[in-house]
């Protein structure tokens, strides 16, 4: 019974139908629960895909249950059942190992020698007032789940809002969770994020100014290579295009690690950010090439060749 | 094979305008091998870089084996320089410093996209006809500077140029290797290259069949100088 171990006493709920029905200790787990937990069946069989899914309001529910109900009911047994203020009958599939355990918030391990296991029902479309008001009552308290995976919180979080953009339902959000190393640097990013946007603007500019100082410089540490390359047939246009080249992978591999670092993180990233990303490459790698493109331009190429280092 | 005719050339310098080649008249026959002598600043390297492609005159009329160069664009200046030109540098060190000497001698070639076996076979050769074919994979900091002289001078041979055109090839080199370049030249004239050297140096003219010197912005042929 519910409160058992905690010494509460059993709590009795009175039916419509007049019935008494005792609080059993019960947990609902989901396909992908079922699979991440070391449950295995004893007797019987387990829970189908199937089973997961009530689209005809089917008045059965499957359930396994624990080793300590062995003696007291058998494969293919019903029990009657009041689920949310509605009357269920539980059918028995079989019984789980003793050693089976779930995992919750509060207790790292929960053994379910003496619990009902109830495959989370998905229900199909309600088509009365009635079944509506049960569906919402049902989804509702499995909202007050718990997520349970071996991925890192950000992985979670990215998933969590793929399912808001789809579901077109924004008020979720995961609490409670433990936070990684990972985690708590984001925590602070989103903390400091007007600081690291003011940041990341004078970095922006600071780069922008600063590779074509830099490209500008090292085209005049090196206008003897250049003398070299035009002696041995290159063009001047040739010398710019390694240039830009340089320039373009100077700027064009950090900005694709940021990206792959961000699609590595959060395995989606916005396309506005991908976007912004590529704007700020591209700006950098045409405000520092056009410079150099007028510095070679003007590149008198007498006055190159009879340049001494 | 060299006809030049009132080849003109102008600088502006701040704002002030410098005539450097004021009706340049030049005519080099296939085989000789001339010298072009001057102050600093009279326009011998402006002369050997239009020579070479490198630069535009402002007016006159340049022939090459009959050829109008003087009319050709920037790309077809470089497709000349390729097939016909040889340059040697007035530099200390007159490689690229991030290449080795392979990598060095291969760069026109590299510019002709020549296929890389060709390349290697072709610079292997020439090296071991220049007696340098030791310093292959060595870098030109490892080079002396009659050493580097010399894989600068196979660069300009590479493509087997018919006219070779050096700008003081000799101004920073020792006794010796000097005397070694002048001998390489020599031998190069005698193999059938035209060669034109921009120089200072009295003992480099003195080798070549001709010497002219480059006064106010004119060309003048030394032995009608001093006639």
């Amino acid at each position: 019974m519910e409160g058992y171990e905690e010494g509460r006493p059993s709590s009795i709920t009175k039916g419509e139908d007049g019935k008494s029905y005792h609080t059993v200790k019960a947990v609902q787990v989901n396909k992908q629960a079922f699979d991440l937990f070391p449950i295995t069946v004893n007797k019987g069989t387990s829970f189908g895909q199937d089973d997961f899914f009530n689209d005809h309001d089917r008045n059965i529910i499957p359930i396994l249950l624990g080793l300590d109900y062995e003696d007291v009911y058998e494969v293919g047994d019903e029990i009657e059942a009041h689920y949310l203020f509605k009357n269920y009958k539980l059918k028995v599939k079989g019984f789980i190992d003793a050693q089976s355990f779930v995992s919750s918030p509060n207790e790292p391990e929960i053994y379910l020698d003496r619990y009902i296991v109830m495959p989370v029902q998905q229900f199909g479309k309600p088509t009365t007032e009635e079944d509506t008001d049960f569906q919402e009552k049902h989804y509702f308290q499995i909202i007050n789940g718990a997520i349970y995976s071996a991925k890192e919180r950000d992985t979670i979080e990215a998933k969590l809002e793929k399912a808001k953009a789809f579901a077109q339902f924004p008020h979720m959000h995961i609490i409670g969770s433990p936070i990684t190393m990972l985690g708590h640097v984001f925590t602070a990013i989103e903390e400091s994020i007007h600081w690291l946007l003011m940041i990341s603007v004078i970095l922006f500019i600071t780069s922008a100014l600063s590779i074509p100082m830099v490209m500008r410089g090292k085209i005049r540490n090196n206008y003897k290579n250049m003398m070299i390359h035009l002696i041995s047939g290159g063009t001047i246009r040739q010398l710019f295009r390694y240039v830009f080249i340089e320039v373009i992978v100077l700027v064009g591999i950090p900005a694709a690690f940021i990206l792959l670092l961000l699609f590595g993180v959060f395995q989606t990233v916005l396309p506005l950010h991908t976007l912004l990303i590529v704007g700020c490459a591209v700006s950098i790698v045409i405000l520092s090439v056009v410079p150099i493109y007028i510095q070679f331009r003007r590149l008198p190429i007498t006055s190159l060749l009879k340049r001494k280092e | 094979m060299i006809e030049v005719k009132a080849l003109e050339k102008s600088y502006t310098i701040g704002k002030k305008k410098v005539d450097i080649l004021k009706g340049i008249d030049l005519e080099v026959n296939r085989g000789e091998m001339i010298a072009i002598k001057g102050r600093s600043g009279a326009g011998k390297s402006t002369l050997l870089n239009i020579l070479a492609g490198l630069d535009q005159a402002d007016r006159g009329v340049y022939w090459y084996d009959g050829e109008r160069i003087s009319d050709k664009t920037l790309n077809e200046l470089a497709h000349f320089r390729r097939q016909n030109i040889g340059f040697i540098l007035q530099h200390y060190h007159p490689l690229i410093d991030s290449k080795n000497v392979f990598e060095n001698v291969a760069l026109p070639l590299q510019y002709g996209n020549y296929a890389k076996k060709e390349i290697e076979q072709r610079v292997e050769e020439l090296l071991s006809t220049l007696g340098i074919n030791h310093l292959i994979d060595r870098w030109p900091e490892m080079l002396s500077g009659g050493e580097a002289q010399r894989v600068a001078i196979a660069r300009a041979l590479i493509q087997q140029p018919e006219l070779i055109l050096a700008d003081e090839p000799t101004g920073s080199l020792d006794d010796e290797s000097e005397k070694d370049i002048l001998a390489l030249c020599k031998q190069l004239n005698e193999h059938g290259k035209t060669i034109i050297i921009v120089t200072h140096d009295q003992q480099v003219a003195s080798i070549c069949h001709q010497t002219y010197s480059i006064q106010n912005g004119k060309c003048i042929r030394d032995d009608d100088s001093a006639s």
